[in-house]
């Protein structure tokens, strides 16, 4: 099992479109996936048409597994579940801990209800926070969104330093430019720069796009309803890059 | 994904879902609404035993696709597999192949008549248009009859969506799929069941004549059965049971001594060896390619490709046999011939008795048991190292004129203690069997290798000749290892236990 954070400090970068879309081409590719929405906005869950539950919305029910697995929601889609936000995560690391550090334990559990996961995505929330920074200890790649302007390109360095100072692993990071648009040469030029700089910025760039925006009147991943666009095609792209280093 | 809880439900549905729009509420903001509609053709798969009919699994295949279900069992599989596959093993590889494990891996699975299909697709979508529960509908339709059944698919997090679905589908009409006789019949697939070893009434009174007559009769029919699929090349298990169900008569003409008059039996044994004979090299050829795989297994690489030109002169020769055996089945004299043994053996007066003819079946059965587990333990318990082969070959005989005493005559017996008997004895066969296995393959490939040494140039005799005298010597090496093990085969089967048995059945007659 392997845990990918889609995260980023600042919001409005086609973090939550990357989660959703990305979740739904690895669960394509044959891996069992699980979304967690993290963000209590719970736009992940929205475009997935997931509604929490009434009941346990006011459950800490990230206690333990069997508490977890009952929030998981299939979606309407093969190998791909979901974890619809607005619950309290408060223990979510500790779980998401759990999950990786006994996986016996969690094998265990999980067979109770008959389940395991390849891959989780996480949708984090747009902070840095003390679950930030707990996400970024147990995921093994936090993905994150870049527009390629001055701004975003500070707030990654404000993501970067994070890590320096709190000795996290800054391999795990794993930076790709998002809303590219291709004729804009501030773009084009921040892009350059910045694949200089870091060597770890992927191949694979997401355009910005109207077929993304339509997300929220589809509800629905992009990949799903406009496969063979540019956006669908730039996504199944970052993920193979992705899924070639999980 | 699969939810923790809920179960899928496998149902019957008598009549139609009332939908005549492509939705319809079905309870507190859930929709029932069609997804799909795919008309097909398709057919009922099983192989010439109805391993599947039996075990209550239903697998259907229309065009690519391949659906089992287990009457009693929620759980609906389906996969795709490329046409063209006949055998489990050229199955590609899915979730339905792995629940066919446990069938042949060399029966031909065959269709029953195709009929047409219709597949419905329904979700169960909630206020906001999320699938909570889906359900697939089949429609089966002969001409003659139809049939409908379908099966729902639980999602993860959607328990009491789920339960609604059931429950409208019960309100409409939707049953268990629990007696499945029905269902394969409905899918056009209701030849009569094949049982290679039917079971022979016999009682202890009746003339041993009349019981030898019944046991001749059942075993021919038997053979008879394979016949077509024997033409047909579906696959060589029909060959194998022809010849099992022939050597069974010539078994009960050879050791049923006294029971038809001496001219008769002579005459009958002769009928039967002459057609069998016929099909001898056909099922030492079956035997040789399908233990191809095993023998690639025992030699490294740069040797294999003298066996691959073997295996392709073996083809080619079992083309050319499997010619003779059909025209020989196909021919006027034989199934002349085979009608009018099946005939006299139907009926009580065509055949001569013999001196034995009135004798009642059990204490005839009681002696030739006795008499031949006697010869068995007396050739047995002389065996040591220095036995020559011959001997051994010998035993094998004798156990298995034993084995198919006990077979015969089983129905005069408590079945319980003749399991206990035939086990141990079941064993020391399979020893045995081995034994002569690996024997006959060193000589066959001997005198393959000597007919094609005197038809080819000196150049790929030498190559052959490396690849087979390899084999030859794993093989004398394998067979050396089955030798050694005989003596502790017979000692399994020459139990005090065992031994009492015996004597107190078959001998003494206490156990009656």
């Amino acid at each position: 099992m392997k845990v990918v954070a889609c995260y980023s400090n600042k919001g409005g970068v086609g973090k939550t479109a990357a989660a959703v879309n990305l979740a739904f081409a690895s669960a394509r590719s044959g891996r069992r996936t699980l979304l967690c929405d993290l963000d209590p906005q719970g736009a992940a869950g929205f475009y997935y048409r997931v509604k929490p539950s009434k009941k346990l919305e006011n459950q800490e029910f990230f206690k333990d597994v069997e508490r977890f697995t009952r929030a998981i929601r299939a979606s309407d889609f093969d190998n791909l579940d979901v974890v619809p936000a607005n619950m309290s995560y408060r223990d979510f690391d500790i779980f998401l801990a759990r999950m990786k550090h006994s996986r016996s334990r969690l094998k265990k559990a999980l067979n109770a209800v008959d389940h395991d996961y390849d891959v989780i995505v996480l949708d984090c929330p747009p902070n840095i926070s003390r679950l930030s920074e707990n996400v970024f200890r147990v995921s093994d790649y936090v993905l994150v969104p870049v527009i390629p302007t001055t701004l975003s390109e500070r707030t990654f360095r404000q993501l970067t330093d994070f890590f320096e100072q709190h000795n996290l692993n800054k391999k795990k990071l794993l930076p790709f430019f998002s809303m590219v648009q291709k004729q804009k040469n501030l773009h084009k030029e921040t892009m350059d720069r910045l694949r200089k700089q870091n060597k770890r910025f992927l191949a694979g760039v997401i355009p910005f796009s109207s077929d993304i925006e339509k997300m929220g009147i589809h509800r629905a991943p992009v990949l799903s309803y406009s496969k063979s666009s540019g956006a669908s095609r730039a996504y199944r792209m970052l993920w193979r890059e992705i899924d070639g280093k999980i | 994904m699969r939810s923790g809880r809920s179960e899928p439900f496998q149902f019957f549905l008598n009549h139609p879902l009332p939908m005549s729009d492509e939705s319809l509420k079905i309870g507190d903001g859930l929709t029932l609404a069609s997804i799909g509609n795919q008309d097909t053709m398709a057919a009922c798969l099983d192989d010439f035993g109805n391993s599947l009919k039996r075990s209550g699994r239903i697998l259907i295949r229309y065009q690519k696709n391949l659906l089992l279900l287990k009457v009693g069992e929620p759980e609906v599989w389906t996969q795709v597999s490329a046409p063209g596959w006949r055998f489990i093993p050229q199955m590609d590889e899915g979730p339905v192949k792995s629940r066919l494990q446990d069938c042949s891996p060399i029966r031909a699975f065959q269709a029953g008549a195709e009929n047409a299909m219709g597949i419905k697709k329904y979700v169960v979508l909630d206020d906001n248009r999320k699938t909570t529960a889906r359900c697939t509908l089949y429609h089966l339709d002969n001409g003659e009859r139809s049939l409908t059944f379908g099966f729902t698919q639980p999602l993860r997090g959607y328990d009491a969506e789920h339960s609604i679905l059931r429950r409208f589908l019960e309100k409409n009409g939707a049953s268990a799929l629990d007696s499945h006789a029905n269902l394969h019949a409905q899918c056009g697939f209701d030849q009569p069941m094949y049982d290679s070893k039917p079971s022979v009434e016999i009682t202890a009174d009746a003339p041993a004549i009349e019981t030898a007559n019944h046991l001749v009769a059942t075993s021919l029919n038997v053979a008879r059965q394979n016949e077509q699929g024997v033409s047909r090349d579906y696959d060589t298990e029909f060959l194998h049971d022809y010849r099992v169900n022939l050597r069974k008569v010539r078994s009960v003409l050879s050791l049923f001594k006294g029971v038809y008059g001496d001219e008769d039996t002579a005459h009958l044994k002769r009928q039967f060896s002459d057609i069998m004979k016929v099909t001898n090299r056909l099922r030492d050829l079956d035997v040789y390619l399908l233990a191809k795989q095993d023998l690639f297994g025992l030699l490294p690489e740069r040797m294999q490709p003298g066996l691959e030109q073997m295996f392709s002169i073996f083809n080619k020769e079992r083309r050319r046999e499997l010619k003779h055996v059909i025209k020989m089945l196909h021919s006027s004299s034989y199934q002349r011939d085979m009608a009018e043994l099946q005939e006299k053996f139907r009926s009580t007066d065509r055949l001569a008795p013999g001196p034995k003819a009135m004798t009642a079946s059990l204490p005839f059965a009681t002696h030739l048991i006795w008499a031949r587990y006697s010869k068995v333990c007396r050739i047995a318990r002389k065996i040591d190292r220095s036995t020559p082969d011959e001997e051994i070959h010998e035993l094998r005989i004798q156990c298995k004129k034993l084995r198919y005493l006990m077979e015969f005559f089983a129905g005069l017996f408590p079945q319980r203690m003749l399991k206990d008997l035939i086990k141990p004895l079941k064993r020391l066969q399979d020893n045995l069997g081995n034994f002569n296995d690996f024997s006959v393959q060193q000589d066959s490939l001997q005198a393959f290798l000597n007919s094609y040494a005197n038809s080819h140039r000196s150049g790929s005799v030498v190559a052959m000749a490396e690849s087979i005298g390899a084999l030859i010597i794993l093989l004398r090496q394998k067979q050396a290892e089955q030798r050694a093990q005989v003596t502790q085969s017979f000692a399994d089967f020459d139990s005090p236990e065992i031994r009492q048995q015996f004597t107190d059945v078959f001998h003494h007659g206490t156990s009656q």
